[in-house]
């Protein structure tokens, strides 16, 4: 009789943040949501690392991007408490080399999550690494002289989402960004897409701060569970699937 | 503010002059008038300066008027200046703090992600006891990093912390009170003390049993510096896990401690005045009998002195103090065995005074990470004696703090000051 092999689940987070221009603008409270992310980000991966099975399960990534992308903080086990430097100068909004970047750093790093657990598992065929990614912005593709159009990011994002990407994305949307937008980017379960926009109802520094508790909460739940769960974060709503 | 005792002698003696020039040049012109109208410039004059003369009288006197005047001189340079508000007369001080602590909102500091409004029914109490607004609040910097631009914003008096952009220069000032841990936060935060030699780090991290167990960590720390004794306090704090609000009466004893040493009125209180001074107050808190709770307590404070700095050290319980000196470390308070020492049971002791040499570095500690430095020459012991030849950066600290062993699961926390060289 064959024992069946475990299954071991470890998950790299992605925080994909939009440091464009328009997201260091005060709002009515005098902060700016660049400001307030990065204020709390460092607090996020403290808080995030007291759930154990994240501690122990997740790598978090810290990815930037306005009008080129740059990888702020390389894939890094949260079973030490990472540093993320400051975030880089504001430019326009590029989604295709934010997602480009991203699925290149997917699978680079899913082999280094490998490499690094390797010695607690079986085989590698046992490991799963599932990628989660948060993708905040408050605008629309836009690079150069002209908005993006989807063919230039709409086919990275779908590799991302392929069964062999595997990765879960959220698209989170500030005020400014564009509902349609959010929803092709975001994955989802059937006509349940993890995308939301602002509502208006808040604040954008605090929606901001609404945003980050979201990102904590989904990432300890869905550790725990193998898989994206995130909650509406307070002041947004979903976005219909197109 | 005081004003400069001896303006009001200079300011009488110019007025004088005026009057004097004001008259001669008066009487120059009356002289120049013909008889019947020069009495009725003089009769003027006098009707106006009797006015003048009885207006200023009753205020003077009068209900509502300058008791510094009505008391037939200028007051004593000493006595505390009543628009000051920290050197109000203790009891209404005390009134005047506890009431804003209990009136804490219950929210979390900007520095942390705001998780929404409190839902219905837990609203800090106030009326008693101990309320979730003894947990680091908006008063304190908190720390998940040290970002002094921040502070004027959230406002470590008006915040805790605040991370930053560059969370790990090792040069970036020390915010002037820092409040970490309780609940189940982790904080880490350092900084230079602006033009002492003192370079702070501190770390409060729930323990792996805590959180396996979905406790909530009681260990808590301070920095502040105080500014009447021109000195830095340090502190570290362990709630006894046996009793249910120990985390908030760790929080609250090193609040207040802060509170008082930053207050003008106590600046001739010892550090062990001070502790006594806390363990009251907590002791009134826990009388009512409705809540329990119980802390170990180390504290130090720092003065810079040529070479090195002066020191005490005063302590109850099981958190720790040592120092490291290069190649030793040497426990300056320990309590360890059976029972366990705890505030406000158990009044703190003067475990130390001493001149630490430029180059010490003084960790206070609760036992959670004390316990592991074993006699000072445990692997832990080892391991950071080598880590702190100079202060690492607030992260690493943090790191340092969180070791991996299998015998310590306890929460961790500590501070440490390195006495670096110059200012």
């Amino acid at each position: 009789m064959q024992n069946p092999t475990p299954r071991r689940k470890f998950h790299l987070i992605y925080l994909v943040l939009d440091v464009s221009t328009s997201m260091r603008q005060a709002d009515r409270q005098l902060e700016s949501p660049f400001e307030r992310f990065q204020l709390l980000m460092p607090d996020l991966v403290l808080r995030m690392r007291e759930h154990i099975q994240v501690r122990t399960t997740c790598w978090l990534s810290v990815i930037a991007f306005a009008s080129q992308a740059t990888t702020v903080l390389p894939a890094t086990s949260l079973r030490e408490i990472p540093l993320v430097p400051p975030l880089p100068e504001p430019g326009q909004t590029n989604y295709a080399a934010a997602l480009t970047l991203l699925r290149d750093r997917i699978a680079a790093d899913q082999d280094t999550v490998k490499a690094s657990v390797r010695p607690m598992v079986d085989d590698d065929a046992s490991v799963i690494v599932r990628p989660l990614v948060f993708f905040v912005t408050d605008g629309f593709p836009f690079h150069g002289k002209a908005v993006q159009n989807r063919a230039e990011w709409l086919p990275v994002r779908n590799e991302l989402a392929a069964p062999n990407g595997s990765a879960h994305i959220a698209a989170l949307g500030l005020e400014g960004a564009e509902e349609g937008v959010l929803a092709d980017l975001a994955t989802g379960d059937g006509d349940l897409v993890n995308g939301f926009i602002a509502d208006g109802t808040v604040a954008s520094g605090s929606l901001a701060a609404n945003v980050n508790s979201a990102i904590l909460d989904s990432v300890q739940r869905s550790a725990q569970l193998g898989t994206m769960m995130i909650k509406t974060p307070t002041g947004m709503r979903r976005v219909a699937r197109r | 503010m005081k004003r400069p005792y001896g303006s009001d002698s200079g300011r009488i003696w110019l007025g004088l002059l005026a009057v004097a020039l004001i008259l001669a040049g008066a009487g120059v012109a009356v002289a120049s008038l013909p008889a019947r109208p020069r009495i009725f410039v003089v009769g003027g004059i006098f009707i106006v300066v009797f006015c003048f003369a009885a207006a200023r009288l009753v205020r003077t006197v009068g209900p509502g008027g300058d008791r510094r005047a009505s008391s037939g001189g200028p007051r004593d340079p000493a006595a505390a200046d009543e628009r000051d508000p920290a050197a109000e007369p203790p009891s209404t001080l005390r009134d005047k703090i506890v009431g804003k602590v209990r009136r804490k909102p219950h929210t979390r500091t900007d520095t942390r992600p705001d998780r929404g409004p409190a839902p219905a029914g837990t609203e800090p109490d106030t009326t008693a006891g101990f309320s979730s607004a003894d947990t680091p609040g908006t008063d304190d910097v908190a720390a998940s990093g040290d970002r002094p631009r921040l502070t004027a914003k959230t406002s470590l008096e008006a915040i805790t912390v605040g991370p930053v952009t560059e969370l790990d220069r090792t040069t970036v000032p020390l915010p002037p009170r820092v409040i970490a841990g309780t609940g189940d936060s982790s904080a880490y935060f350092g900084g230079r003390v602006v033009g002492r030699p003192f370079e702070v780090r501190g770390a409060s991290l729930p323990g792996l049993s805590h959180l396996l167990e979905g406790r909530p960590s009681q260990d808590c720390l301070a920095a502040g510096w105080l500014p009447h004794r021109d000195s830095l306090l340090i502190a570290a704090a362990d709630g006894l896990g046996s009793q249910t609000n120990s985390g908030l009466v760790a929080t609250f004893a090193l609040r207040r401690l802060l509170d008082l040493g930053q207050n003008s009125f106590y600046q001739q209180y010892t550090l062990a005045q001070l502790v006594e001074q806390v363990r009251r107050e907590t002791a009134d808190k826990l009388r009512d009998g409705a809540h329990d709770g119980a802390t170990t307590l180390v504290a130090a404070e720092l003065r810079a002195v040529p070479g090195g700095a002066e020191t005490d050290i005063v302590a109850v319980g099981d958190s720790e103090a040592w120092q490291l000196n290069a190649t030793t470390w040497q426990a300056l308070h320990h309590e360890r065995g059976d029972g366990t020492r705890a505030l406000p049971q158990h009044p703190a002791t003067q475990a130390a005074h001493l001149h630490l040499p430029t180059g010490t570095v003084l960790m206070l500690a609760t036992d959670g990470v004390a316990e592991a430095l074993g006699s000072g020459r445990s692997g832990l012991a080892q391991e950071l004696m080598e880590r702190f030849a100079r202060p690492p950066r607030p992260v690493e600290f943090a790191n340092l703090i969180e070791f991996r062993h299998e015998m310590y699961n306890d929460d961790r926390s500590a501070i440490a000051v390195w006495l670096v060289a110059g200012r």
